[in-house]
């Protein structure tokens, strides 16, 4: 219980390190103090420019993709009661995908490209909504079948896409697939999401840890869970579109960050869903700082980094065991 | 009063139709026991019963009241159901799952407190589980497990408590021994116990009422005295099955 409500003020500090870092990182390293000395507006000006204009915006678009991420993975694999479900296995991203893809395509970016991307991820979330609803049965299973079938549809255009687009337009194309947030800043309606989701998910905790234990187990200890799978099913959907269309499909981060806090502290959904905010947050800045500097002046695709990062330390806490078996 | 009764009730499975106008009621103080073949419909029966599933035709009643009138977290005040299987994908300790039960207790923003903890301690000692509090549920044997989901229902403290082969993975003191006291629990404070058995002699042993689903869909009811026959028990179990009477208790042997 002590290593529970500790959890929350360590990871806060951790992703403050992580702003630091990414804050400090890059091209040009810039010292603590300097960091401090241009956030409270004082400093002399390209590094202040640098940090303020450039460094800030770009660490936290970082920090609230990772949330978004990490929130969206948590409730997909309630919904789906599968451990290896992402917020990308019903095939949101691969809409996105598809919209970002022929935007760059037909030349457009910026706004354009995000708003193609967002109306991909929420066509593709109808889509999927409407076949598996399609005649009552709406199980976890039927479900995840529809998501991965739909979602290997849309690997296949992406791939077609792919073949047919001119060669000055694929790298871009393969960085965006990888996750890339080169281009970004998060704006404002991301985080409004990040927030309302963190509370929406947060408040329907503690059904969420019943509906971890089958659909009937929750119905039976008075849960709603009809409505309780729609709303998540779209809270999700809706939190993996924003994620998607400000970075691209980030993988790693979705999956394994709830698997990170379970294994910390446990499946209770009060603690894991304002957890996996906060780490998923932390893993990205971090790794997106580090796709800035390893071979700068170029920059890596963030989604390498993550994955770089995240599979040796979830294998790591994986071999330690989770905290239960420690008696 | 009856707690739980239903009224012309048919249940259909995969075209099967069981029942068809089934009158109960179950009355504080009962412990019924559901009995039937493999298939014959005894947890589709449960589950209709606990309102997990609507039932083809008829009505049921929760305290005299229609169950669709209830919402779901007043029934689960009032009636639980032990489910057949419980799986668990993802990690929980063993006092984590015995504190669900506390879940349709508390206010959408509430947490569980130390009254709460005490009542899952209390269930997972009944369970003689005490002392396993902080072990994962995924190092726990069948028979663990199974009572461990008994301490969730003991948590839950319904009225109405329906047992979908309660004694599954048990030993036989574990069988005898949980079944006494929730048996003893019920008659004390009024509540009713419905339970689907495959072992008859726990039924004769615990049971004042049986229910039988025959492979027809057939069903008969009433007091276990009257039912509990060999002649009956044959014709459901399609074997031979005879009566003995030993220690001043009956016992049904197959053949």
């Amino acid at each position: 219980m002590a290593r529970a409500t500790l959890l929350l003020p360590v990871l806060a500090l951790l992703a403050l390190a992580c702003l630091v870092l990414a804050l400090g990182a890059g091209s040009a390293p810039v010292s603590p103090t300097t960091i401090w000395e241009a956030l409270i507006g004082q400093g002399e000006g390209t590094h202040r420019r640098i940090i303020l204009e450039i460094r800030l915006p770009r660490a936290l678009a970082a920090f609230v993709v990772g949330g978004l991420l990490g929130l969206a993975g948590a409730l997909m694999q309630v919904l789906l009661r599968n451990p290896l479900a992402d917020p990308y296995v019903l095939g949101v991203s691969g809409g996105a995908a598809v919209g970002a893809l022929l935007s760059m395509l037909a030349g457009l970016a910026g706004f354009w490209l995000s708003l193609n991307a967002f109306v991909g991820a929420i066509g593709s979330m109808l889509l999927v909504f409407a076949i598996a609803h399609g005649r009552g049965g709406w199980t976890p299973t039927r479900l995840l079948l529809t998501g991965v079938v739909v979602a290997a549809g849309w690997g296949a255009v992406i791939s077609f896409l792919l073949a047919v687009s001119p060669e000055r337009e694929l790298r871009g194309m393969l960085f965006w697939l990888m996750g890339d947030l080169a281009h970004t800043r998060g704006p404002g309606w991301t985080w409004l999401a990040l927030v309302v989701g963190l509370l929406f998910a947060f408040a329907l905790a503690r059904p969420l840890n019943l509906l971890a234990r089958g659909d009937l187990q929750a119905q039976a200890l008075g849960v709603a869970v009809g409505p309780l799978r729609l709303a998540i099913y779209f809270a999700a959907s809706l939190l993996t579109a924003a994620a998607v269309t400000v970075g691209g499909t980030i993988g790693f981060v979705g999956l394994v960050i709830p698997h990170m806090i379970r294994l910390i502290a446990g499946a209770d959904h009060r603690l894991l869903v304002p957890a996996a905010v906060l780490l998923g947050g932390s893993l990205l800045t971090a790794a997106d700082a580090l796709a800035r500097v390893i071979i700068a002046p170029q920059q890596l695709p963030v989604g390498v980094i993550t994955a770089l990062i995240g599979v040796p330390i979830f294998l790591v806490l994986l071999h330690r065991g989770p905290r239960r078996h420690q008696r | 009063m009856s707690l739980l009764a239903a009224h012309g009730l048919r249940v259909d499975i995969g075209g099967k139709r069981i029942g068809g106008d089934l009158e109960l009621t179950v009355t504080p103080g009962e412990s019924w026991a559901v009995l039937g073949a493999n298939g014959a419909g005894k947890t589709t029966l449960l589950y209709t019963l606990a309102g997990l599933r609507s039932p083809a035709a008829g009505t049921i009643l929760l305290e005299g009241h229609p169950l669709r009138s209830w919402s779901r977290r007043a029934i689960a005040r009032r009636l639980g159901i032990l489910l057949q299987d419980s799986d668990d994908p993802f990690p929980a300790t063993v006092l984590e799952t015995a504190l669900i039960g506390r879940h349709p207790h508390l206010g959408p923003w509430q947490w569980e407190g130390p009254e709460d903890t005490r009542r899952a301690r209390d269930a997972l000692a009944e369970v003689e589980l005490d002392g396993f509090e902080q072990r994962g549920v995924d190092t726990l044997s069948g028979g663990e497990r199974r009572r461990l989901a008994l301490a969730a229902l003991l948590v839950q403290d319904p009225k109405v408590a329906l047992l979908d082969e309660p004694t599954n993975h048990l030993d036989l003191h574990h069988q005898i021994r949980l079944l006494g006291k929730l048996h003893d629990h019920a008659r004390a404070r009024g509540g009713a116990l419905v339970m689907a058995l495959h072992d008859v002699n726990l039924a004769a042993r615990f049971c004042d009422h049986a229910l039988m689903i025959f492979a027809d869909g057939e069903i008969l009811h009433g007091p276990a005295d009257q039912l509990l026959r060999a002649d009956y028990l044959t014709c459901l179990y399609h074997h031979p099955i005879e009566e003995v009477v030993g220690n001043g208790q009956r016992a049904f042997l197959p053949a």
